[in-house]
């Protein structure tokens, strides 16, 4: 399965975050959309723009606020793939993370090729789920 | 292995290397309702798999080595999109959380609860998640 045209949001407060795992995104063939807060992603996953996947740090505007991000995400239709990438993983947010479903959970310091595999396995995963489902 | 006599019925797939957890299990999930498969090694678990459609799963994280459960995890994951599918795992945190995560399950249960707690937690869970057409 192909990654191009597919469209990517990556939310994150760090700056060098958004451009370093936008800039790896881009050259792997998604189009990339960038939040750096979660108040701008919630307004990105609000207005009508179809996303694949989503990548969402947790702590932003305050801490684990990243999980309102991914809940957002998770109530769209279709449902994008929702990954969480943090570096401050504890039990209570990896919990609520597995509660409510999200496909994958990575820590600081990702792993490149392990985030951008898992991303299009679980994208080859829903769209065949999606077929499925009918 | 009993094949579910009614579609209408759910169909549970419970793999652990305890037969009297499995016991347990099979008869939590029968008060339920459900027809119950068990599985006590990979092989059997696998067969079960490629042979049945089930709805429910509760896999142990270590069925014959530690760790070996989270694959058959994965595999089920990828046959069955919209199964509930549970792991037993040795402890909560955030290794097992994450990993329960990234391998497809819905949810992680330690296994040093009583077995009939969760059996009942599983059908709480089961019953309470997004049906196919709204989950993708």
């Amino acid at each position: 399965m192909t990654t191009a045209h597919h469209q990517l949001l990556i939310v994150d407060d760090e700056p060098n975050v958004l451009l370093t795992l936008g800039m790896i995104f881009e050259l792997d063939g998604y189009n990339v959309s960038k939040a750096g807060s979660c108040a701008e992603a919630l307004k990105m996953l609000g207005n009508g723009t179809r996303y694949d996947a989503v990548i969402t740090d947790l702590n932003m505007e305050r801490q684990d606020i990243g999980l309102e991000v991914a809940r957002a995400a998770l109530q769209l239709t279709p449902r994008p793939v929702v990954v969480i990438c943090t570096g401050y993983a504890d039990l209570r947010n990896t919990q609520a993370a597995l509660d409510m479903r999200v496909d994958y959970f990575a820590t600081k310091p990702v792993d490149l090729d392990e985030l951008k595999g898992a991303i299009r396995r679980l994208k080859e995963r829903s769209t065949l789920a999606r077929r499925i489902a009918g | 292995m009993a094949i579910a006599p009614n579609p209408e019925v759910k169909l549970a797939l419970v793999v652990h290397p305890n037969l009297s957890v499995l016991s347990k299990f099979q008869e939590a999930f029968k008060q339920a309702g459900m027809t119950t498969l068990l599985a006590r090694d990979l092989p059997t678990a696998l067969i079960a798999i490629a042979q049945n459609d089930f709805e429910i799963a509760v896999i142990s994280w270590r069925v014959t080595e530690p760790g070996d459960g989270w694959a058959l995890g994965a595999t089920l994951r990828r046959v069955f999109p919209f199964a509930f599918v549970a792991v037993l795992a040795n402890e909560t945190s955030v290794p097992t959380l994450k990993e329960a995560i990234n391998q497809g399950f819905d949810q992680l249960y330690e296994e040093s609860r009583p077995t009939e707690e969760v059996a009942t937690q599983v059908v709480v869970h089961f019953s309470k998640r997004p049906r196919p057409g709204a989950v993708q």
